[in-house]
């Protein structure tokens, strides 16, 4: 009789002590049932410190030299699929006309440039995949400006951290100052040798065939240099910032 | 997938050096295990606790096997670009995805024929996850 007793107070005290530790499933319990934001607090805080650590395994992985596959024409996916966090029928409508890519930050030079101006730099392209974070990839031809030449021309402090973009879709991103110096990220300015259609990204999308596709921004209207890390659309709701492939 | 890989790793260290793998996987061969399989089925296969018999060490290796591919394959499906030659030694990106997908089932093939078991024969359950070899009569009882 009073062994029962005792196994059940320990049952309670061994209880208590799980919940009052958070442990990871009771935290995942309260995710579930949608309650007490303190519990969430504290798994969250587990999932964010992991996708930190996961950045800087990635920025230790990255290498600049490493380029990514490149394609042929006939790999070359058609129709490449449309994708954004709204429909088809709402993507941005960006008029050339009057259209100024705005620069910001740590940048010694900060006029802003028109589409004509753009494709008066020097200019290439590549057939390379593109990865999507839901699993899906495609193959597409992008051409433009290299990211890294662009940098040169506004005189950005590439000893800066992050280069961030802001987009006519309300869409925001940034990446490492390494990926931006990449020589396969590009300012985007065609696609299949074409004008960038608004579904994919016009007036222009950054390129970045070594990251997943939810870190090449379409519809960029303003980008800036910054050592204060600028976050983005999905990576504040908890995707893995540096998504390197 | 840091916590597969770093208890995988552990595991292969421990197992090599005790000589684990040496006595408990070794030696194994197609006919001792179509032997055992075919006792096994009849339900004639004797039980011999704390030695595994053939189709446990085939089954064994197989699923150790399915964990290296499924994290090597992981790893080209996480890195496609700096990791390019893993993948392309899958085929590339698209084929790796799948050879990942075809390890994961095998993993999973493997729990569901251990759960079926533990069904059959529900004693087997707690020594499975202690390690310690149970009374073959009174569950949950340890010996010694």
């Amino acid at each position: 009789m009073r062994g029962k007793i005792l196994t059940g107070s320990g049952v309670h005290t061994l209880e208590r002590r799980l919940f009052l530790k958070k442990s990871l499933s009771l935290g995942a319990l309260t995710l579930l049932t949608g309650c007490d934001a303190t519990d969430k607090g504290v798994l969250d805080q587990i999932l964010w410190n992991m996708s930190h650590w996961n950045d800087r395994v990635q920025a230790a992985l990255f290498d600049p030299n490493q380029l990514a596959p490149t394609y042929s024409e006939s790999d070359i996916t058609d129709p490449f699929p449309f994708n954004a966090f709204y429909s088809r029928s709402r993507v941005p409508v960006v008029k050339e006309e009057g259209y100024r890519l705005e620069i910001g930050g740590l940048a010694g030079n900060k006029q802003s440039w028109s589409l004509t101006d753009l494709r008066g730099l020097p200019q290439e392209s590549q057939i390379t995949r593109h990865i999507c974070v839901e699993g899906w990839s495609a193959i597409g031809k992008w051409g433009g400006v290299r990211f890294s030449e662009f940098l040169a021309r506004i005189d950005a402090d590439t000893t800066a951290k992050y280069v961030g973009f802001k987009c006519a879709d309300g869409y925001f991103s940034s990446v490492d100052m390494a990926t931006a110096l990449h020589p396969q990220t590009i300012l985007a300015l065609t696609f299949r040798d074409e004008t960038l259609p608004a579904e994919y990204g016009f007036p222009m999308k950054l390129r970045v065939p070594t990251k997943l596709g939810f870190k090449n921004p379409k519809h960029i209207m303003s980008l800036f240099v910054t050592n204060t890390y600028p976050g983005g659309y999905w990576e504040n709701q908890g995707y893995n910032w540096f998504s390197g492939s | 997938m840091w916590l597969l890989t770093v208890n995988l790793l552990l595991y292969f260290v421990v197992g090599a050096l005790s000589g684990h793998f040496r006595k408990a996987f070794l030696p194994v061969g197609p006919r001792s295990v179509l032997r055992d399989m075919g006792l096994a089925l009849r339900f004639r296969l004797p039980h011999v606790t704390g030695t595994y018999n053939a189709v446990q060490r085939a089954s064994y290796i197989f699923v150790l096997a399915a964990i290296v591919v499924v994290i090597l394959s992981g790893f080209a499906v996480w890195k496609p670009v700096q990791l390019q030659t893993l993948a392309a030694l899958m085929g590339g990106y698209e084929g790796a995805r799948l050879v990942h997908f075809f390890a994961m089932a095998a993993i999973v093939g493997f729990v569901v024929v251990h759960l079926a078991l533990v069904i059959l024969v529900p004693k087997t359950l707690l020594p499975m996850i202690t390690g310690r070899h149970a009374e073959t009569k009174g569950v949950g009882q340890h010996a010694r």
